[in-house]
């Protein structure tokens, strides 16, 4: 399977501030920038933290991770 | 009542058996398990958190070519390689059975004329990635990686007849049957100062599991 726009799940902890994108300008405080709460691509943060949303995740839903191979979850169940 | 208890017992120690791997990159997962419904599970579970598509049964990651057939899996590069061959405009050039001459000797042949260093060192990084699935160029293509600071004509020829090999076995690759043998077998060998340059050693080791390549 492939998870859609992979890089806008993760959450930032970092503070990071954009411009306001064209044609998504807020009237009212045009001088404003906006804090990010999510990961965009580009930024250097965003491929570690989808790695931490998506391990955190799958964790939790009791998979194991791989102890060489940090990329493989394996879950065994018990009933 | 007693032999319905039993009956129960087998099927959740048949169900505890059962495992699920999940491989990860970036944004492609790939799973499998014993059991159908812990698939199911793992599909229902990861698209209520992420927005996601699924392909389907496996058949192409990462440039490897998957075929799941009754007896076992086959893996390749085929298509990979046919276009790495395009890129070096190597297509229509005769087959060679071997990757190497066997009185093919390679050294830092300091007189020799320079090639370009980059297309030599994609060249090589490109035969890297192909002995993923193709250790039979892994020495040649080892050999020729060591050149890549200085690479000279000599190197870049020897590099080139390893896609003249390839030109002929594109569709070369893995075999793991299904049959369930868990016997592992380790080789290994290496030549005692076989480099004439600096009299260091080769070695090399693989391991199968049955008759299945792991490492």
């Amino acid at each position: 399977m492939d998870v859609k726009s992979a890089f806008l799940n993760g959450y930032i902890y970092e503070e990071v501030y954009v411009c306001q994108p064209p044609r998504f300008e807020d009237h009212k405080h045009p001088d404003y920038v906006f804090k990010l709460k999510k990961a965009l691509y580009g930024l250097k943060q965003a491929p570690r933290q989808w790695y931490e949303r998506l391990s955190n995740f799958l964790l939790s839903h009791a998979y194991e991770r791989g102890k060489t191979d940090k990329t493989l979850f394996i879950k065994k169940a018990i009933q | 009542m007693r032999e319905a208890k039993q009956i129960r017992h087998c099927l959740l120690r048949k169900q505890s058996n059962d495992i699920i791997l999940v491989q990860v990159y970036v944004d492609d997962i790939i799973f499998g398990s014993t059991n159908q419904n812990l698939c199911e599970q793992f599909v229902a579970v990861m698209q209520g958190e992420f927005e996601m598509s699924m392909i389907g049964e496996l058949h192409y990651f990462l440039e490897l070519q998957i075929k799941q057939l009754n007896h076992g899996t086959f893996l390749s590069q085929t298509k990979y390689c046919k276009e790495l061959l395009k890129k070096f405009d190597i297509e229509n050039c005769k087959e060679i059975s071997t990757p190497m001459a066997t009185n093919c000797y390679l050294d830092s042949d300091e007189k020799g004329t320079s090639v370009d260093q980059t297309k030599y060192r994609g060249l090589i990084g490109s035969l890297l990635y192909l002995t993923a699935s193709r250790p039979d160029i892994m020495f040649n293509v080892y050999l020729c990686a060591r050149f890549q600071s200085n690479p000279k004509e000599s190197h870049f020829t020897a590099a080139k007849r390893i896609l003249k090999y390839l030109q002929g076995t594109t569709n070369v690759g893995l075999r793991y049957p299904s049959e369930v043998s868990l016997n592992l077998v380790g080789y290994s060998d290496s030549d005692f100062a076989g480099c004439k340059i600096d009299e260091k050693s080769t070695s090399g080791t693989c391991h199968l599991l049955g008759s299945s390549l792991i490492s």
